[in-house]
């Protein structure tokens, strides 16, 4: 009877996986078949048409399908994914890249780059190249990068009466200028703001604390930074440009994203990542000639920026590498990134691709994203992410203004510190 | 004095409900009214300090934009698909079992049925996790019959098709017995037929429930083309706030063919809700 | 005699064969998706597990962590506020606008349909159309704010109106759902009950509260334990009106939110988030027991 029971549970359960149909590997002999998950849907026309042309040129030999996934739920999703035979064949890849090397999910390159006479590793700018270069092998090829300047609103600056910066500016000039508009707006009783910026880390405070000579994460990756004395003054600094009203206040600036604010003529000045360019390129603001970009103003020690970017990598699942490289190498090289540059949607790491990208916009000077990126330093990360909510965290009490800058990044980093030592005991 | 009291009110206090009805519906159905407004106006029109009620012109290429951005055909099939199927597999599974609570003795009935409320007590959060696994498992993550699955097994709509059961004189079953009718058949013969008022409850319930879910499409599903259109609209958050005309365009597409149905069929909607309040 | 008695066994067999034949499809169907992940997700609670692999065991340290977790702190705080703000508003307000649409007043049709629409819009359209009416330069609600002489909130990113902001939304679209759930009530009372009240001189007054609001009890007491149950699994609203990674998503986070976040957004947190699920259903059984146990006591009382 027991038996009669569990053989009728387990019928149950499988006529269930059967109406659920369960596709089942097709093992035709067509093209070699190759999904490419990516996340950023204003990218996805233009690298579908450069998948298109990677379809034509090898038709009958490789077809490449491309899937995108939001960001929101893209990492879960691949995570997911990567157990199964779902898996996408290649995919975009950041700063993670060393948690699925480490877990022996990517591919490692190397053989092919050897085997590949046609390959040039020093088409990509060197420090994009060797982000993916893990414990001496290339786990990944570079497609852009993102680097971080200001941009102004010149009709702001002008009918409020107050001179437009000049690169080479300090934070001190930052402040001046901020409380020249404060007072100018407030005298034509207007609602605008002097400075914005987004929260995130990477276009905020990522960049504030190496300038002003603190930093995130030492450089042997095992400790956090945030409560050294020069940290914790860039944010204090942050923080006293909202309570001086010289930024947007907080709860402002959680609820509309920096960038918003400023293309819908809110705000003076924005700290922005070469990402925005094209939805700075596309505004009304910009298509009146009211945009322009600047480096950013120096702290202490000087203005450059935090360097981050994304690249293809392939999955240790896929059963066409072959196939995989070509495409790889033919969507982070030369005519690819070119087609990706006069669309204006990345930077390209591809040196070779570069020239067409600026030449593309024509209302904004794009050449100050490429300008910052020639002095930028590359995102400090360890591949490890359990700790990074704590110090991310933290900024966020820090510039909410729920604790004091000194209490929360001292608890940020305490905690932070916490999984790091657990992590390197 | 004596009749007006009989016919309930007084003129002022007529007068008092009539004023907090129109302001009741106002806060209820002014925010679509909102959301229409918002949904035909330029980008400008919607930034513009002081706020604008309406748009000088009627904007209605935002719902071309929107819906070149989301593919409001694919998601309302697959909310229709995730739905019908929802409704077929309770039909079959949830009816039949009620059926045997309802007329059936065998022993361990009480039991299973004490059971079965426990497990409803208990919050669905806590089966999240390991069905996503086993979805992966499965290899239904990403498919349409993934978000079904789960909720096919639904043990209040079991209670309740159990009560609507129980409210068919006996006598009928018997008669069916005399005359050699097998269980099956008079559960489908007989009874099914019966209780179709409570198989339209089941149906509409289960409807709204799967329309309303939003975790586990969003767990379950990542491929665009696989949402539902909760889940659908959840991506026009983050990417697009910028726009509000456009996400408002989003929000009448959804929202729309719903409310229209429902203004159709508000009756038995009415009367569906109101047995969700009904104790099992 | 006795082959009376064997027959009579043989149907009683029949009918129990039958009868386990109908149960099997849903019962394997909650051994598979619902009992097997509850032991299943039990387990994962002692595991230290990340979004792949089933982890390590690590004994209780999930539930130890649990407690000098100042945001899981923070998700029950904000859960229990909900609940204690949102439980009284629903009810009282639900019965209110009921017992309006209950009487026969001109137009209550049109009235009924426009109060019911928010209870059958799914909550992903209402947070985006109410993060549009919330928003802190062009929303409307501030608008009217100002007109009334207040000031602008930013009602969405100031961490100390979020919450207020979230308890809002959800109120009026529960409130749509219950009104309907107790007019339906209020229109099964036998209408002989009101006509002998008014025969003795009752006032409308005293009809609802003498007649009305005591034949409606067990119905408010139902739905009391449905909307505390559904109030404290409250997810989509904070989860779509609040950016996430900015403060007033962490201040306004619920135990849903907060275990979603853990066990499907965080690299290494699954079993953590599973820990957070186990105590979230633990305190949802107490509460329903204890809402039971007061019935009891209550319906005693009462005979």
């Amino acid at each position: 009877m027991k038996k009669k029971l569990t053989a009728l549970i387990l019928g149950a359960a499988m006529s269930l996986s059967l109406l659920a149909g369960c596709g089942g590997g097709n093992a035709s002999k067509g093209p070699a078949e190759l999904k490419l998950q990516l996340w950023d849907e204003a990218q996805l026309p233009t690298i579908q048409e450069n998948v298109d042309k990677f379809n034509k040129d090898h038709e009958g030999e490789i077809k490449v399908t491309v899937e995108q996934i939001p960001w929101d739920t893209y990492w879960t999703k691949l995570d997911a994914s990567l157990e199964t035979d779902e898996a996408p064949d290649v995919f975009w890849m950041n700063n993670y890249v060393a948690k699925y090397q480490a877990a022996g999910l990517l591919e490692p390159l190397d053989s092919y780059i050897e085997k590949d006479s046609s390959f040039d590793p020093n088409s990509y700018v060197q420090g994009r190249y060797t982000f993916f270069n893990l414990e001496g092998s290339q786990y990944a090829l570079p497609k852009g990068l993102d680097s971080v300047v200001v941009a102004l609103n010149t009709e702001l600056f002008s009918r409020y009466g107050v001179d437009l910066p000049k690169d080479g500016w300090t934070w001190d000039d930052m402040r001046d200028i901020a409380d020249q508009l404060k007072a100018a707006i407030a005298a034509a009783g207007g609602s605008e703001y002097p400075i914005v910026m987004e929260l995130d880390a990477q276009p905020s405070f990522m960049n504030f604390l190496y300038q002003n000579g603190g930093y995130y994460l030492s450089d042997d990756g095992k400790t956090c930074g945030i409560n050294e004395p020069a940290s914790k003054d860039a944010v204090q600094q942050v923080v006293d440009l909202m309570v001086n009203g010289q930024m947007a206040p907080y709860s402002v600036l959680s609820e509309t994203k920096g960038t918003d604010l400023f293309i819908s003529g809110q705000a003076g000045i924005v700290f922005i990542g070469s990402w925005k360019s094209s939805v700075l390129e596309s505004s009304s603001l910009a298509a009146a000639g009211n945009i322009q970009l600047i480096q950013m103003p120096s702290m202490a020690v000087d203005n450059h920026c935090c360097l981050g970017g994304l690249g293809y990598t392939i999955s240790q699942r896929c059963k066409n590498k072959d196939a995989a490289w070509e495409f790889v190498k033919y969507i982070t090289g030369e005519e690819a990134m070119t087609h990706e540059a006069e669309k204006g949607i990345d930077v390209p790491a591809n040196i070779n691709a570069q020239s067409a990208y600026v030449a593309n916009f024509k209302n904004i000077n794009a050449q100050v994203f490429m300008d910052a990126a020639a002095t930028g330093f590359a995102y400090p990360t360890n591949g490890n992410f359990d700790w990074v909510s704590y110090p991310n965290d933290a900024m966020q009490e820090a510039f909410g203004q729920t604790k004091t800058v000194d209490e929360a990044m001292e608890s940020g980093a305490a905690q932070a510190q916490k999984v790091l030592d657990e992590l390197f005991s | 004095m004596k009749r007006n009291r009989l016919q309930g009110e007084s003129p002022l206090s007529r007068v008092l409900n009539h004023v907090l009805l129109i302001f009741a519906s106002f806060l209820a159905f002014g925010p679509f009214v909102w959301m229409f407004l918002t949904s035909i106006k330029t980008y400008e029109e919607t930034i513009r300090i002081p706020l604008k009620f309406l748009p000088d012109v009627a904007q209605w290429n935002n719902y071309a934009t929107i819906s070149a951005k989301l593919n409001f055909p694919r998601l309302y099939l697959n909310t229709i698909l995730v739905t019908i199927m929802a409704v077929l597999g309770q039909l079959l599974i949830v009816t039949l079992c009620a059926y045997a609570f309802a007329r059936l003795r065998f022993p361990g009935k009480n039991v299973i049925f004490l059971g079965m409320l426990a497990l409803m007590m208990i919050p669905g959060q806590i089966f999240t996790i390991p069905r996503f696994k086993l979805m992966v498992k499965l290899g239904l993550t990403n498919t349409l019959v993934g978000l079904a699955l789960p909720n096919l097994f639904n043990i209040f709509g079991m209670f309740l098709m159990r009560q609507f059961f129980s409210t068919i004189p006996r006598e009928l079953d018997e008669a069916a017995r005399i005359d050699g009718c097998s269980f099956f058949r008079i559960y489908w013969n007989v009874l099914l037929p019966l209780v179709k008022p409570g198989l339209t409850t089941l149906a509409i319930l289960t409807m709204l429930s799967t329309w309303k879910d939003l975790m586990w499409p969003l767990i379950n599903n990542s491929d665009a083309s696989k949402m539902t259109l909760a889940a659908g609209l959840a991506m026009l958050i983050g990417e697009h706030t910028t726009y509000y005309e456009q996400v408002m365009a989003g929000g009448v597409i959804a929202v729309l063919p719903l409310i229209v149905l429902f203004v159709i069929f508000q009756k038995q909607f009415v009367e569906s809700i109101a047995h969700s309040g009904i104790k099992g | 005699m006795k082959q009376k008695s064997t027959h009579f066994n043989r149907l009683k067999r029949y009918e129990a064969g039958t009868a386990y034949l109908f149960v099997l499809p849903m019962l394997a169907g909650l051994l598979i998706f619902s009992i097997i992940p509850f032991v299943q997700n039990i387990l994962y609670s002692f595991r230290k597990m990340g979004t792949f692999g089933e982890g390590t065991f690590v004994g209780l340290k999930n539930y130890r962590d649990l407690l000098q977790d100042e945001t899981f702190w923070l998700a029950l705080k904000n859960t229990f506020f909900y609940a204690i703000v949102g439980v009284p508003l629903v009810i009282i307000l639900s019965i209110f606008f009921a017992n309006l649409l209950n009487k026969n007043i001109r137009g209550r049709t049109i009235y009924r349909t426009l109060l019911y629409i928010p209870a059958i819009t799914m909550p992903a359209a209402i947070s985006i159309l109410w993060r549009w009416i919330l928003n802190y330069q062009y929303g409307i609600f501030n608008y009217f704010m100002e007109k009334l002489g207040l000031p602008r909130v930013s009602w969405l990113g100031d961490v100390k109106f979020v919450r207020w902001a979230i308890i809002l939304v959800l109120v009026w679209s529960m409130v749509s759902y219950y009104t309907i759930i107790m007019l339906a009530a209020m229109q099964g009372i036998d209408r002989s009950y009101y006509e002998a009240a008014r025969i003795d001189g009752a006032t409308n007054r005293q009809l609802f509260f003498k007649i009305t609001l005591p034949l409606l009890g067990p119905m408010i007491f139902f739905s009391m334990i449905m909307v505390t149950i559904g109030i404290l699994q409250i997810f989509d609203f904070i989860y779509l009106m609040v950016d996430r990674d900015t403060l007033p998503y962490t201040y306004s986070m619920s135990l849903v939110t907060y275990f979603y976040e853990c066990a499907f957004n965080k690299s290494s947190m699954r079993g953590y988030g599973a820990a957070i699920s186990v105590v979230l259903a633990v305190i949802i059984m107490i509460i329903t027991i204890i809402q039971m146990v007061v019935k009891k006591y209550w319906i005693k009382t009462e005979e």
